[in-house]
């Protein structure tokens, strides 16, 4: 593993940390945090210092030593966490997040001299947190970022409200990195950098233990440091440098008095030695002067031997594997469950369909497919956790503030779901802020909370995942949405348009770049791009709006992108897939179970509702298929935002999974079929796309009241 | 003269380490440090060890980083107790 590999991992990590902070700073500001999640907060930010450190990005380490310094106070109960803290904290955590980007070569350092001196503010200020008034101007023009933490290191050790009371002994850290501190692409100069820019300097560097050349293996470790620390910093500031090195350095500090292993040399042992006697004497003379700075200094022991905080937090294990490995796994999973339809079948052309065997090779096949699935499958928290940061962007440049709620967050969602689901997320939310909800003065004249509220949930409903973002805004103008596309010729002037195919036209390529966005109350910038990415996904869009109300976009998208649940039916001589998420039932009906409509159009009496038969026979063109319902079978099926419908087939030939492929990336795209899969028999079979044909029976049947069929 | 590269660290170190055990000698090995951008403990200890067995070393056109990284760890004397012009 190099040490890009390592670091890799480090940006991984920091994702995960700023999610962490994140979720913990949401929660102080609702309120509902407790002391394990300032801890929590404190171990992220400090996690991504750590690594920071190693791997020597000097402005993040720097930007985060500010960061954590507040947030250790407000651990320790000595700054109180008010709202206006909060707030500053979140903004650090942009600023963090931006230092973490240009860490990874995207962008350039954020220029954070002003919220750092913020920061230090709200850290020595308390409460009164007057920060934003009285802010000290940015120090001029620093020349590096550890200018900045000299600075700000200056300031703290500066003697600040009181008198100032005699600057405590400095004290002595022993450093002697082993084997192991060279080789995980870690560097022991790097640490000494940190001390350094702590105020520290290298006393003495203990070369006792080097061996002639001959002798020299270079990967041991053979130097030893004696670093003399200011008294004004605390050891486990100290310690915190090392905190990612685990066992690969010994430490020790003076007045231990416990010189790390094999400094045997007489020279630097003695002068080891003579330091420590002379503060050994003037220890406590500098307590009897001054109480409180030496109670201000950790205790000694305590401090050597307490363990450093855990870096990761809960202790879930985890394996990292690169994408390709995982992709080729879930391709042969659905080459599997292809091979084993094949093997069911040629044993049913044997009269063995039933054997033992083969259920078990089944539900092993199912198993298999379930597990590979999982590993792709994660929780929607991660775009929705991206959402507060943009919220408060889009605040500070609308002015509008919004409140976030969310729910189902832990949903999970296919991976390439969920990375091709943030771009058009992005594009409604502020949509929604931009557009939908009013500025402040127009929603108190409305009698509407000033703030307004932007609802996020997921869930998972009839094998799709259905995604809203609901604001409580004005809602879709449609008069003005319809008279816009009238003047720009999308709609014919006499078209007769519901409410719903008014939302739709939002969507409309050109509708929105030609609108005057700013005037017109719907909304416009990029919707038909939003409409495009979430039907290449496999989903549909559907809008519910209520003027004065507000705004939802449900956006229904697939579980997964690859492996589906069946219902193969015969049509004629074709075979058909019926998705089995959209499948209520199946039944034969009597002939009082079915009226006529019109002259061609059947309804289905299916307990008092009527729903729409659709003669799939007729829809696929197969040769021979049943016409009259009551000599097939009616499949009843369920659509999210379409209803019902049965579809007419001859007969249900199996019920089983099928890997799904897709049809436009071998022919073209067909409305009515979602794709095709390869049965048991090597043949192709059409998968109905069960939405869309409910979607047009719907539309030929709705006009027509219910009441005239029955 | 041998060049130390720009990237010294424990990879450098190894590469180095047959090289120079063979150049080491009665007289001063002299050690080009003109193009060292990074430095790390294996390459410093490597040094060290060099400038203590048999002539020793002689450091030459040190570069900025090269004289930073010895003033930090302290080993400006060790190593550089014959620096060339």
């Amino acid at each position: 593993m190099t040490e890009d590999d390592i670091q890799q991992i480090f940006f991984v990590e920091c994702e995960e940390a700023l999610e962490a902070t994140e979720t913990g700073l949401a929660a102080c500001r609702e309120g509902t945090h407790d002391g394990e999640t300032i801890n929590a907060i404190f171990r992220a930010v400090h996690s991504i210092k750590g690594g920071a450190g190693a791997f020597g990005h000097t402005a993040l380490a720097a930007y985060t030593h500010g960061f954590e310094n507040l947030l250790g106070e407000i651990r320790e109960g000595k700054v109180p966490l008010e709202p206006v803290l909060v707030d500053l904290l979140l903004l650090a955590l942009d600023c963090l997040r931006d230092h973490v980007e240009a860490a990874r070569g995207r962008g350039n350092p954020p220029d954070d001299a002003d919220l750092l001196a913020r920061l230090e503010a709200a850290q020595a200020g308390g409460s009164g947190l007057a920060a934003e008034v009285a802010a000290p101007a940015p120090p001029p023009a620093p020349a590096s970022a550890f200018d900045d933490l000299d600075s700000l290191l200056d300031e703290l050790s500066a003697p600040a409200p009181a008198p100032a009371p005699p600057a405590p002994e400095s004290w002595l850290v022993h450093i002697r990195p082993h084997a192991g501190a060279m080789t995980k692409g870690s560097e022991p100069l790097l640490w000494l950098r940190e001390l350094t820019d702590l105020g520290g300097t290298c006393e003495l560097c203990d070369i006792s233990a080097v061996p002639t050349f001959e002798r020299l293996a270079v990967e041991e470790g053979y130097l030893g440091w004696t670093f003399r620390m200011p008294g004004d910093v605390a050891r486990e500031s100290v310690a915190e440098i090392f905190d990612f090195v685990g066992d690969e350095v010994a430490l020790a500090y003076e007045p231990d008095a416990m010189p790390p292993p094999r400094v045997a040399a007489p020279v630097p042992a003695a002068a080891a030695r003579a330091i420590s006697a002379t503060t050994d004497v003037s220890q406590p003379a500098a307590a009897s002067v001054d109480p409180a700075a030496s109670a201000a200094a950790p205790p000694p022991v305590a401090a050597a031997t307490a363990a450093p905080p855990p870096a990761g937090g809960a202790a879930t294990q985890s394996v990292r594997i690169d994408l390709k490995k995982l992709d080729m796994l879930i391709d042969g999973v659905g080459e599997l469950v292809i091979a084993q339809a094949m093997l069911a079948q040629r044993l049913t052309n044997e009269n063995l369909a039933h054997i033992e065997e083969l259920a078990l090779i089944d539900g092993l096949v199912r198993d298999i497919q379930e597990h590979a699935m999982a590993f792709r499958a994660q929780p929607i928290s991660s775009v929705f956790g991206r959402v507060p940061r943009l919220l408060r962007e889009l605040g500070t440049s609308t002015g509008k503030h919004v409140k976030l709620e969310v729910a189902g967050e832990t949903t999970e969602l296919d991976k390439t779901v969920i990375e091709r689901l943030s771009e058009p997320m992005t594009h409604l939310i502020r949509n929604a802020v931009d557009h939908g909800i009013e500025p402040p003065e127009e929603r108190r004249a409305a009698g509407k909370d000033p703030e307004g509220t932007l609802t996020l949930s997921a869930e998972q409903k009839a094998g799709r995942i259905i995604i809203r973002i609901a604001d409580d805004g004005r809602g879709i103008d449609r008069e003005r949405v319809l008279a816009k596309a009238i003047a720009n010729g999308l709609v014919a002037p006499e078209a007769q348009l519901t409410d719903d195919d008014i939302n739709q036209l939002i969507f409309a390529p050109g509708f929105s770049t030609a609108a005057t966005v700013s005037n017109i109350s719907g909304r416009g910038v990029g919707m038909d791009v939003v409409k495009q990415n979430v039907k290449e996904l496999g989903g549909r869009i559907t809008i519910e709006s209520v003027p004065g109300k507000g705004t939802t976009f449900a956006l229904a998208l697939p579980l997964t992108l690859a492996i589906s649940d069946g219902m193969i039916v015969q049509v004629g001589d074709q075979s058909l897939v019926i998705p089995l998420t959209h499948v209520i039932e199946s039944l034969r009906p009597t002939p009082a179970d079915v009226k006529g409509m019109g002259t061609r159009a059947q309804m289905l009496n299916a307990r008092g509702t009527f729903v729409p038969i659709v003669p799939l026979g007729v829809m696929t063109g197969a040769n021979d298929a049943v016409c009259n319902p009551c000599e097939g079978v009616l499949v009843l099926v369920e659509t999210e935002g379409h209803g019902r419908a049965a579809l007419l087939v001859d007969a249900i030939a199996d019920q089983r999974q099928f890997v799904i492929k897709a049809l436009d990336a071998h022919y073209r795209q067909i409305d009515s079929v979602a794709g095709a899969t390869i049965l048991g028999n090597g043949k192709v079979a059409l998968i109905v796309d069960v939405d869309f044909i409910a979607s047009s029976a719907a539309r030929n049947h709705t006009a027509v009241p219910l009441a005239a069929a029955a | 003269m041998i060049a130390l590269p720009p990237i010294c660290d424990r990879s450098a170190a190894s590469a180095l380490y047959p090289e120079i055990a063979e150049a080491l000698g009665p007289s001063p090995l002299a050690l080009d440090a003109s193009k060292v951008e990074r430095i790390g403990q294996a390459m410093l200890q490597l040094l060290v060890s060099a400038s203590r067995t048999e002539g020793g070393i002689a450091i030459h056109q040190p570069s900025a980083t090269f004289t930073a990284a010895l003033a930090l760890t302290r080993l400006d004397h060790v190593v550089m107790e014959e620096v060339a012009a």
